[in-house]
């Protein structure tokens, strides 16, 4: 694969080709501000055609700035049109590996780009490592959805409010209910981790009551929640995982609300505490208590001892919730 | 339910010639037949093909349990891996690298691997399996394996075999010398969990006619509620199937009935999301077991178990019923006993087999 630097002249520029175009998704001020000031640093990459005009391979952003700038000529790193294009879709992959990181917009298109043209064996074994992605076998299939999930989603996860992961569940939901989803995590502007709580929460929540997803994301209390304009984006977060969380696990919420309430109403010190083990499974409750002197320690026992042969004790071990 | 043969048969030289190469050449005589050396893992399923490879590894294994959950004290035959009836729920789907039907063609080898572990502990009452990596007799038609395994049992003082199934592929048990130590299971499931959560498997009806069948020429039969998958009107659907079996065989010939609540890695759960993306069973209250896998809030289970618990006992509370992996806190709350209390539950299912099935009386 020979290149050569070439003077190419705009108007052989094939600019309805947009077989190498990337997209970013995010504004290139910072980009245009450097053309204006330095002009093109680095040649762009152009592939000649049989019929004379050049494909653009790379430099999309820099050859569209120099075009109303009446620039005739730009020089080129020029690759022959005996060049296969796969070969040519993979140098171009590796062009930008070591540029600034691909957001995930730029990795879906690329993805979705390759998955058309090269060999499967290819895209698993050469594209999805280079662009540090997992080689399982639904991957391709993920990214390529994400690729058309629409402006919205791509704009979203190439500005990082949505995450990497995120995204690509999203891309599975249908286009009104991943609309109301972006408005929430755009709104709480939480990890990438919570944002996968939240997402799988409302995709669980839906399914476990049979309805559809965008109703959840309607209920009255949910919106009361997110458009409170008294609470920061944190606030609003925890608010909303407690809620999500409380609708997921209805009856596990009920049990600890029915124990702490329970458990307040035995009216111990607050030096003594009892904990049931996490989710209520097992048998290994915690009975702890915190002391300063031996006489604090005496009395704080005495209490213990009262309480634990009393029924109340028998009571928080068993309350159950029936259905 | 239909029986779909394999389409291809994929041998390892080692054992192209054995016994189950045989049986699998005269019964699927349309098959395409392929050796090689050895069968590599593969990530790519084909529905079509079944892998015969000698196993290399533990033919007879107790079951692994765990310390924090009571378990039943059963041993698992491995003659094989994976299922094509593509159970919703199923762990097999997190076998990535061995996604195919597998057989383990070394027959002789296992039965003489469990010979010498009977002798080794003449005392001990041996419950052993092939259900827990396969379906028992999904492929039975084709191996014929039940034709060595049930004679094979028929003969042992201190060991019965139980055939684990969700089809109703018994033909092969017709006319055996049983010797009444093999006992035939069915995996039974409410009537809108297997329409949904196993639709290759066979109908209710189809099941509990096998069993009818099956106590006709003298099985014992066991049937196991397993996972239990709590959904919307899940007592009406239970309950209208403890009816079905109870009406289809006479609860003297069941030796036991087993329970357990759906549970499962963390790590099945993309999978089955991936896979099924229909299935409403991650959508229930689970929280992470002191085992690490997911599983239904403690007092679901409960009640789960005590309503299945109740309707088992009005038909005959002399039917062993016990829950699969669970702790001494949820079996009080519903049998209310726990195991230890009586001798621990695998002393109970021994007594089962002693008491029901005649079986082992010589073993402690």
């Amino acid at each position: 694969m020979q290149a050569r630097h070439a003077t190419v002249r705009l108007d052989d520029l094939a600019w309805e080709d947009g077989r190498f175009a990337i997209r970013s998704f995010l504004p290139h001020e910072a980009l245009e501000i450097s053309l204006e000031r330095h002009g093109m640093l680095y040649p762009p990459w152009a592939w000649e055609r049989e019929d004379g005009r050049y494909t653009i391979l790379d430099g999309f952003k820099r050859l569209a700035w120099a075009r109303p700038k009446g620039v005739q000529e730009v020089p080129c790193l020029v690759f022959p049109a005996a060049c296969p294009y796969e070969e040519l879709l993979l140098l171009r992959v590796e062009g930008k590996r070591f540029g600034p990181p691909l957001n995930p917009a730029e990795k879906a298109q690329i993805i979705a780009q390759s998955a058309g043209t090269l060999p499967d064996r290819l895209v698993s074994e050469r594209l999805l490592p280079a662009l540090g992605i997992p080689r399982r076998k639904e991957a391709v299939k993920g990214w390529c959805r994400l690729s058309e999930a629409g402006e919205d989603l791509l704009e979203a996860a190439a500005s990082g409010e949505v995450s990497e992961r995120a995204a690509l569940d999203l891309s599975t939901w249908g286009e009104e209910e991943r609309g109301g989803m972006l408005v929430v995590l755009k709104e709480l502007r939480c990890s990438a981790g919570i944002q996968m709580e939240i997402t799988e929460r409302i995709r669980e929540i839906a399914l476990r009551e049979d309805r559809q997803r965008l109703s959840v994301l309607r209920r009255p209390e949910f919106c009361a929640v997110l458009n409170d304009r008294n609470t920061n984006h944190r606030q609003k977060t925890a608010a909303l995982r407690a809620l999500l969380t409380r609708w997921r696990f209805p009856r596990l919420s009920a049990r600890e609300e029915r124990f702490a309430s329970e458990w307040s109403a035995v009216s111990l010190p607050r030096s003594i505490s009892l904990s049931p083990p996490p989710g209520f499974e097992g048998e290994e409750w915690r009975f702890q208590i915190t002391f300063s002197s031996p006489l604090e320690l005496r009395e704080l026992l005495q209490r213990a001892e009262d309480f634990a042969s009393s029924p109340r004790l028998e009571s928080l071990l068993s309350a159950r919730i029936p259905e | 339910m239909r029986l779909v043969p394999p389409k291809k048969v994929l041998l390892e030289a080692d054992i192209a010639d054995s016994p189950l190469v045989s049986n699998l050449k005269e019964r699927l005589p349309t098959a395409r037949f392929s050796v090689v050396d050895r069968i590599p893992d593969r990530t790519v399923h084909d529905p079509e093909l079944v892998e015969v490879v000698a196993f290399r590894g533990r033919l007879l294994k107790s079951c692994p349990g765990t310390r924090h959950y009571l378990c039943c004290g059963y041993w698992i035959l491995h003659f094989g891996i994976q299922c094509s009836l593509d159970c919703t729920y199923c762990i097999l789907q997190a076998y990535c690298n061995q996604p195919n039907l597998r057989l383990f063609a070394n027959t002789g080898e296992i039965l003489e691997v469990v010979s010498e572990e009977l002798r080794s502990h003449p005392e001990r009452l041996y419950r052993i399996g092939t259900g827990e990596f396969t379906d028992s007799l999904l492929l039975d038609p084709w191996t014929g394996l039940s034709r060595q395994l049930v004679p094979f049992f028929a003969h042992q003082t201190n060991a019965v075999l139980e055939l684990k199934t969700k089809t109703d592929f018994i033909d092969n048990l017709a006319g055996l010398e049983h010797g009444g130590r093999t006992i035939a299971a069915w995996s039974l499931n409410a009537g809108p969990v297997m329409r949904s959560e196993e639709p290759r498997a066979a109908s209710l009806q189809e099941r509990l006619e096998a069993a009818r069948r099956c106590a006709e020429w003298g099985y014992w039969l066991a049937f196991h509620f397993d996972p239990m998958i709590e959904h919307e009107n899940w007592r009406e659907g239970y309950g209208r199937v403890i009816d079905q079996l109870f009406a289809a065989v006479d609860p003297k010939r069941v030796v036991w009935i087993s329970l357990g609540a759906l549970r499962f890695m963390p790590e099945l759960k993309p999978v089955i999301s991936a896979r099924h993306p229909h299935s409403r069973i991650l959508a229930g209250e689970f929280i992470r077991g002191l085992d690490g896998k997911m599983r239904y809030f403690r007092d679901i289970r409960v009640e789960l178990y005590r309503f299945m618990v109740e309707r088992i006992r009005q038909v005959d509370p002399e039917i062993c019923v016990y829950l699969c992996m669970e702790a001494g806190d949820i079996w009080r709350e519903a049998f209310g006993f726990s195991p230890k209390e009586r001798g621990g539950l695998p002393a109970m299912l021994d007594r089962a087999v002693q008491n029901r099935m005649m079986a082992g009386a010589g073993c402690v």
